[in-house]
């Protein structure tokens, strides 16, 4: 391996949140205090596994002074996209004002100063796929029925996040 | 708890080398919970550093590419998981119950009294010879030379392989010589390198190749007939062009 990935063993939360009445807030919060949180749109995401392949490669790329984007945040939605365009991947991945159901991935210790704050009920995220929308997933992917053939939607998916730089253009 | 990430257990490769070959090491692994596969370029001291890691970064982008294109037309090939893009390794899902074709052929062939073939086994020879026919003109289809189409290459699924209903499903993999060209010349190559692999081995089944070609045939129609022609003249020559002239 590249590096290790057991130093960020248990550095790193990821949670499902739903029926949250005050998502616009919660950005706020984490915007003015610059608080390490990212919140993503759980439509886009099929699996928590989609979640860890974003995770490893954005890590590898803070690791590797390769980000694209400011901040390792804002790289997890940048890896999540299946293109190279920066502005999109933020905004389809990242949660909007109005939404009340999000993913919340950050750093552990940061948690208790959000924690309380969150007006909502907590799932497990393994009931992600409840929110996940497949039409809109298959079309933000690019991946035609021709290919599920013989691949499975999320393989599909993270093999499109793992070599975008590679297989692409 | 599922809502904390394990990194500690997230991605392992297991030191004991798995395969190989002259371009890349195989490592077995693991990639949170998932068995992979996890191929290293090495580089080669006797190239030039630069050359070196401008081919070794090359093969890895065609690798991906060939592989990404052939899953898109609903091709069986690995899931890739990981790419480490500064230590040129690929971790990607580990295809399980499969046998090279290879292997496979070889042990169809085992199970008949001196190399000549019973009606079951030559009627799973004959389904697997037509399904490599249609994998690879759907691969030629869509514009993709494998470069390396050898019958080690061509996995097969073998767990419902004794059900004689059901079609041979098949899998493609190592694209790393692969590239993306409408040229009959490198198409009838890809045909040439599998003619090859095939009669080297199994040259008591001739009659093996001569399906494969007809159901590509089936599959490419708008130019296997070209490719064809390509591969008449290949056959004369050899892999390589003659510098002649």
């Amino acid at each position: 391996m590249d590096f290790d990935f057991a130093e960020h063993q248990d550095n790193l939360i990821r949670k499902l949140y739903t029926n949250v009445q005050n998502t616009a807030e919660i950005r706020k919060v984490i915007f003015a205090a610059k608080l390490p949180f990212t919140l993503i749109n759980p439509e886009l995401v099929l699996d928590p596994f989609q979640l860890s392949v974003a995770m490893t490669k954005a890590l590898y790329n803070m690791k590797e002074g390769s980000m694209m984007t400011r901040s390792f945040q804002t790289e997890i939605l940048y890896c999540l996209s299946p293109n190279k365009n920066i502005t999109e991947a933020l905004t389809s991945f990242g949660s909007k004002e109005n939404d009340s159901t999000f993913i919340l991935i950050g750093e552990k210790q940061a948690f208790v100063q959000l924690e309380h704050q969150i007006q909502g009920k907590e799932v497990p995220l393994s009931e992600v796929s409840q929110f996940s929308k497949e039409d809109t997933i298959k079309q933000m992917y690019q991946i035609p029925n021709d290919e599920l053939q013989n691949s499975t939607l999320l393989k599909s998916i993270v093999s499109r996040i793992s070599s975008k730089e590679f297989a692409t253009g | 708890m599922d809502s904390n990430v394990n990194h500690a257990s997230a991605v392992t490769v297991n030191q004991q080398l798995f395969k190989q070959g002259a371009e890349a090491r195989l490592f077995t692994g693991s990639f949170f919970g998932r068995k992979t596969i996890v191929k290293e370029r090495f580089s080669k001291k006797y190239r030039h550093p630069e050359l070196d890691e401008r081919l070794t970064k090359e093969r890895m982008r065609a690798e991906l590419k060939g592989l990404m294109r052939c899953k898109n037309i609903g091709i069986w090939t690995p899931a890739v998981y990981f790419v480490g893009s500064k230590s040129n390794t690929v971790h990607m899902e580990l295809l399980e119950n499969v046998d090279t074709v290879n292997i496979y052929i070889g042990k169809l062939l085992m199970g008949c009294v001196d190399g000549s073939c019973d009606v079951q086994c030559t009627n799973k020879l004959k389904q697997l010879a037509e399904e490599v026919g249609i994998t690879v003109g759907k691969m030629h289809l869509a514009g993709i030379i494998h470069g390396d189409l050898t019958t080690s290459n061509i996995l097969i699924d073998t767990t419902n392989v004794e059900n004689e209903s059901t079609k041979p499903k098949l899998a493609l993999i190592d694209f790393g010589l692969s590239h993306v060209d409408n040229s009959a010349e490198d198409k009838g190559v890809d045909l040439y390198v599998l003619e090859r692999a095939l009669t080297s081995t199994f040259s008591n089944i001739p009659w093996f190749f001569d399906i494969v070609l007809t159901s590509y045939r089936g599959t490419y129609t708008s130019g296997g007939e070209e490719v064809f022609k390509k591969l008449e003249e290949i056959r004369l020559r050899g892999r390589k062009r003659t510098m002649i002239g």
